[in-house]
């Protein structure tokens, strides 16, 4: 086709020769072109086929037969000749294809890898409210929620199972509140959840980040019993009892819901404390973190 | 008495559709034309059943007739009248009847528009797949999909209403709608293409004949997507429109393959190249539609639009298998046919830069269909339960999107076949110089970071080649120079160009943040003060609202609210957004109610720039308007290489006088 070549109009509008022929060419190539040379085949044939049916009924004198069949296998010959020229000149235009569909099908492929992979490495775990893909922006509220249902569900898992396979919940839990940080820094629920998930891995190594933790939580938000509540449970189990019974005297000035108290009687917090105040010189207080780190 | 009514008008539509189908195809196929003719009063039976089916089902819905299960499940005495109706197509069966009677109007008006042309072989296939389709749908409801299958209400029985997310916004009038005119007005470019392929026509008469109707179904996909991103930013209190959710993706599939398809049909109609690919296309943007709506109502997603009940998932995968093998098949069948003369000359043509954009729009397409289809793959072959964040999303097609931005700043100012870096230079000085003006005007305003500064550079630089085009062609032709093809589709760009400006500011530079408030106490956040008012519990017969009153800097008062469904039981949050040019405020009242101490939380976002989207949406659907219009075109009659008439150009430059 580089040898159509559009030429200027000349002033009086009318088209070159050259574009004359090319436009000529092109239209001896449209497939429409050739559909229909074909569908006239069909419909010449099948006159072909009626003619001898009515010469067979009698409805036609063999000379009238003679005559209108050769005119129509003359009309059949030029159509077939012009079917074939059609697609000789098809196969010659299209003939000759270079290696650049190699080239297009190696950067299709890789393309291809290149996304499936991306995809395979950016997959994550769904979570029983998570869609299939995309995510829309939840509120604070609303992550903290997800992460409440991962925390809970890691905790339930954790009772009973080796410490490694319990810990990558917890982990787990702990990304998804250190996500909800990310944003609202300050945010009092996702410190001390945060702090509490840590503790519970019992890894030792993360008890002073879980430690500075539930101070940065306490001093957020310092009515919030939650936080209150894990911080008396790591100094009872530092034996802090000092410290610890002061978070509690503040803990039973609040609202406290009863699952808390509970923690803290399955933990024997005030029952432990109550019985080393009778045995114990009291401690200073401080704060978790500074207690970890001594 | 409606569910007997409706019952019919499935029965008598899908009746319709497979006789019609079976008698125009066997009339085809033994060439006689008489049969052919039937088509017509198939077509207006399939119609007349279509509408009496879903006339019925609306009646039943405002009558609360709950005799029928659909009506029972998704209806309620206590829902507005609105959204009674629309409730139709809040739900799996509803929607379908809804697409039935789309398809059997798209249909009919096939009929009337090619009505001289009814013993034409080509228009034959067609309706013959149009009417297949229908069948097909019909046949659904027929069976597993039932809208009139009967219910026994017990005594007292008032319903629960639509899902409170469909019914607490208008948009959801229009929003499905819109996309279902999309989606089903596709049916109808695919059919004549299949048409073409079975009668050997696979020059560009076909392309021609259904220009207008490919267009009008882009467009109205358009409006879809753009209406059911204002539906999810003013409903879902997440200040977001796209999330890559899968039903959206779903959504945007065949829009991207459409798009692509827009730009490459007019290569084939220059230059009678890209047939295979025009071809598939259009059958991968029909196939995408079928995808799409197992996607959506299957079940196999969760999400506010999948509609889980059902067991036609796999009948809906057995069909879009069904079509993907038939176009493949056929496509081979006349592959030989199907290759074109052609080259592309020069890649610094148009035709080289439609192809680069198809290429881009293609792998678009991949990437999306990928993620939405990974997490099914993996679950089927490996049991196990993965989820496609949007950060792969975001990764693989904000690259894509950039240099889709870029094209289409060249791709306007690019003549036919090649051109000449002096014309280039000439051509591209105005876009530009936009370029530089937008980007030195969003960095003196404060706008920082590369990929948005970028976005706003390309933004200008299409938005400058785009607006360039549209002053030329208004100054030579006056107003006429608005529309065609061409002029409307540089007035879709322009649309396209403030939704990617928004996109990148309002993703850019958000603020959000709660703010736990006492009455009468203010936060301030990106350089606006909220003050919290009160709150006021409002009483409706489906909800109890909890609405508060918000003061934004000096404005007026917003008034978020949380609203309690009786029906359902479900608490839904209601935004309340306060619009500018430059950037929303998107208030929200958040869990826990405000109690008896008056303290609420109330999670304030300023995203600049979102009104662009909406605005850049309505240009999007002008544009698509202006491009139906026949602007200065060529003869029909003539052929595709057909010279075109050049005329000076103010700029000094020749160009081709618009060819739609």
């Amino acid at each position: 086709m580089t040898d159509e070549r559009r030429t200027p109009p000349d002033p009086s509008g009318r088209v070159s020769t050259t574009t004359r022929a090319a436009a000529a060419r092109r239209a001896r190539l449209d497939p429409d072109e050739l559909a229909e040379l074909e569908e006239e085949r069909e419909f010449l044939a099948r006159s072909l086929r009626d003619l001898d049916e009515e010469l067979a009924a009698g409805d036609l004198s063999p000379e009238d037969h003679a005559t209108l069949r050769d005119d129509y296998v003359v009309r059949t010959a030029a159509v077939l000749r012009a079917i074939e020229d059609q697609r000789s000149l098809r196969r010659r235009a299209t003939s000759g294809r270079g290696p650049g569909r190699w080239l297009v099908g190696a950067a299709v492929l890789l393309f291809a890898v290149g996304a499936g992979l991306l995809v395979a490495r950016l997959a994550g775990t769904r979570t029983s409210v998570g869609g299939l893909t995309g995510d829309i922006r939840a509120s604070t509220r609303q992550e903290l929620a997800g992460c409440l249902e991962l925390a809970s569900a890691a905790m339930r898992g954790g009772s009973g199972a080796p410490a490694s396979t319990a810990s990558a919940p917890l982990l787990e839990a702990v990304k998804c509140y250190s996500e909800v940080l990310t944003r609202s820094p300050g945010n009092a629920e996702a410190l001390t959840y945060r702090g509490w998930l840590l503790v519970r891995t019992g890894t030792p190594q993360l008890q002073q980040q879980a430690a500075a933790d539930l101070d940065a939580a306490v001093a957020a938000d310092p009515t919030y019993p939650d936080a209150r509540a894990f911080r008396a449970i790591v100094f009872y189990r530092l034996g802090q009892y000092a410290a610890a019974r002061n978070d509690l005297a503040v803990l039973d000035t609040l609202d406290t819901p009863p699952i808390i108290d509970s923690l803290l009687s399955q933990f024997g917090v005030r029952e432990g404390i109550a019985a080393a105040s009778a045995t114990t010189a009291p401690a200073a207080a401080g704060t978790a973190s500074s207690t970890t780190r001594s | 008495m409606n569910a007997a009514v409706g019952t019919g008008g499935v029965v008598l539509a899908f009746v319709a559709a497979l006789s019609g189908m079976a008698t125009v195809a066997y009339g085809l196929v033994r060439r006689r034309p008489r049969q052919s003719r039937l088509m017509v009063p198939y077509a207006a039976l399939l119609l007349g059943g279509a509408v009496v089916a879903f006339a019925a089902m609306e009646r039943a819905f405002i009558q609360r007739d709950y005799t029928i299960r659909f009506v029972a499940e998704n209806g309620s005495h206590r829902t507005p009248l609105l959204f009674e109706v629309t409730a139709v197509w809040s739900g799996l069966v509803g929607s379908l009847l809804l697409w039935g009677l789309v398809l059997a109007g798209y249909l009919v008006m096939v009929l009337w528009r090619f009505k001289d042309r009814l013993r034409d072989p080509l228009l034959g296939w067609a309706v013959v797949v149009l009417f297949g389709v229908s069948a097909f749908f019909y046949g659904l409801m027929m069976g597993p999909a039932n809208p009139f299958a009967r219910f026994a209400p017990p005594l007292g029985f008032e319903g629960d209403g639509p899902n409170p997310l469909l019914q607490n916004h208008p948009l959801m009038a229009f929003h499905p709608p819109m996309l279902y005119l999309g989606y089903v007005g596709f049916t109808v470019p695919f059919a004549f293409a299949i048409g073409a392929l079975i009668t050997g026509r696979v020059g560009e008469g076909w392309l021609v004949a259904t220009r207008r109707w490919t267009l009008f179904a882009w467009g109205f996909l358009t409006v879809g997507i753009v209406l059911g991103a204002w539906w999810s930013y003013e409903v879902l209190g997440w200040a977001g429109y796209w999330a890559w959710d899968p039903v959206e993706n779903a959504s945007f599939l065949p829009w991207l393959t459409g798009t692509a398809y827009l730009h490459s049909v007019m290569i084939q109609e220059r230059r009678g190249m890209l047939r295979v690919w025009n071809i598939a296309l259009l059958c991968a943007t029909f196939a995408l539609t079928i995808l799409g709506t197992f996607l959506t109502r299957s079940g196999v997603i969760q999400s506010v639009h999948a509609f889980s009940e059902g067991s036609i998932g796999p009948i809906l995968l057995g069909f879009f298998a069904f079509v993907v093998l038939l176009s493949v098949g056929l496509i081979g069948w006349r592959g030989d046919r199907l290759r074109s003369p052609g080259r592309i000359d020069s890649p610094f043509s148009r035709e080289g830069a439609f192809l680069l954009n198809n290429v881009l729009f293609a792998a678009f397409a991949f990437v999306v269909l990928l993620g939405t289809v990974f997490p099914l793959v993996v679950e089927v072959l490996r049991d196990r339960r993965v989820s496609v964040g949007p950060q792969y999303f975001n990764r693989m097609t904000t690259p894509i999107g950039f240099v889709l931005l870029f094209l289409m700043a060249i791709a306007p100012v690019l003549p036919w076949r090649k051109a000449s870096a002096e014309l280039l230079s000439q051509r591209l000085l105005w876009p530009a110089w936009a370029a530089v003006a937008a980007t030195a005007t969003a960095a003196l305003l404060g706008a920082r970071g590369f990929e948005p500064l970028l976005a706003f550079a390309l933004g200008g630089f299409a938005g400058g080649a785009a607006l360039r085009q549209v002053v030329l062609a208004t100054r030579r032709q006056g107003l006429r120079g608005l529309v065609g093809r061409a002029n409307g589709g540089m007035v879709v760009h322009l649309g396209v160009v403030l939704i990617a400006v928004g996109l990148a500011a309002s993703s850019s530079y958000l603020r959000d943040s709660e703010f736990t408030l006492a009455k009468g106490e203010s936060a301030t956040l990106a350089g606006h003060t909220v003050t919290y008012l009160g709150v006021s519990v409002v009483e409706r017969p489906e909800k109890q609202s909890y609405v508060a009153a918000v003061q934004i800097d000096d404005v007026g008062v917003y008034e978020p609210s949380i609203n309690l469904f009786r029906g359902a039981g479900q608490s839904v949050g209601e935004p309340s957004v306060r619009t500018s040019w430059k950037d929303d405020v998107y208030l929200t009242l958040e869990q826990p109610l405000p109690g008896e101490d008056g303290v609420a939380v109330i999670r304030v976002i300023v995203q600049p720039m979102v009104s662009w989207l909406w605005v850049g949406g309505a240009l999007m659907a002008l544009g698509t308007l202006l491009a139906a219009f026949p602007g200065r075109r060529r003869r029909p009659v003539d052929p595709v290489s057909a010279p075109i008439v050049e005329q000076q150009d103010p700029d000094g430059s020749r160009v081709p006088v618009e060819v739609s």
